[in-house]
């Protein structure tokens, strides 16, 4: 049941993000209001994996395997470049701060930091689901062959 | 209960986060970058530096007429020869750089696609 939850909602974050991730094809009206979409999923799938995350932490300078060490600094990494995306979005908004009467100051001094950032946050992105690759695969498969593969029922039993 | 704490605590940090960053990009970008203004009628457009309300929707600012001038948005002079007068009239709020990001994500799912097909045809 947490796992099905966990897939669900990282599929959501998915999508939402690569449509907010790609503002030449969306246009800005649409970018910048899915991603502030996109910052509300991420913050959900940080809250669920927040007990891993004190874990890990809590153990990075002991005994560690080396995965779950490199998780936590990719997400870490991630976590930092999202804010940095989402702060200096903020900076060159033309229509979220405009919806609410507001304009901000510095335009060439964000765009640089949002176009940056927003690239890195990507090759992140990426780093992450590759390194998830196999929990993905396996929790898919387990789902889709769940639902659509029949159980046949053990002898003596009845189908309900 | 639990899921409360990590919700305030994942808050909290993205808030303590958010505000490092504004103060590291605020302190290299300074004095052009401030808090967001409240767009009023007789604010500063921050396209051109005029006090239109017509250029508040920020949009590409218009092409400059012979002895026209606009406020450089980086160094505050007026100059038609202003270094980033071709970006206000072109680049400005135009997601150029997002093809990188299309070439990123192409590459990764041609790299994804290769892997793929070679695990299925051994």
């Amino acid at each position: 049941m947490k796992t099905t939850r966990d897939l669900i909602i990282d599929a959501v974050l998915l999508a939402v993000y690569l449509v907010a991730a790609n503002p030449a094809t969306t246009g800005l009206l649409i970018h910048e209001w899915v991603s502030i979409g996109a910052l509300l999923v991420a913050l959900v799938h940080t809250v669920l994996h927040w007990d891993w995350t004190v874990e890990t932490a809590r153990r990075f300078l002991g005994k560690l395997a080396v995965a779950p060490r490199w998780n936590l600094v990719i997400d870490a990494a991630a976590l930092l470049a999202f804010i940095t995306v989402m702060v200096s979005g903020f900076g060159v908004s033309r229509h979220v701060l405009l919806a609410f009467g507001y304009f901000a100051p510095g335009y060439f001094v964000w765009k640089p930091v949002h176009s940056i950032s927003a690239v890195v946050l990507l090759a992140l992105v990426i780093v992450h689901l590759a390194m998830h690759w196999k929990w993905i695969v396996t929790a898919v498969r387990t789902r889709v062959g769940a639902t659509t593969t029949p159980r046949s029922p053990a002898p003596g039993q009845r189908r309900s | 209960m639990k899921t409360l704490k990590a919700a305030f605590a994942v808050i909290a940090i993205t808030v303590v986060l958010s505000v490092a960053v504004y103060a590291a990009v605020a302190a290299v970008g300074s004095p052009a970058v401030t808090l967001p203004e409240r767009v009023t009628t007789d604010s500063q457009c921050p396209v051109a530096g005029c006090t239109s309300a017509s250029c508040h929707g920020a949009a590409p600012a218009p092409e400059l007429a012979p002895g026209e001038t606009m406020t450089c948005p980086k160094v505050g002079c007026e100059a038609e020869s202003c270094h980033a007068a071709d970006r206000l009239v072109s680049h400005y709020n135009e997601p150029k750089t997002s093809s990188l990001n299309l070439w990123i994500l192409g590459l990764s799912v041609f790299t994804i696609a290769m892997i793929a097909i070679s695990l299925y045809v051994k």
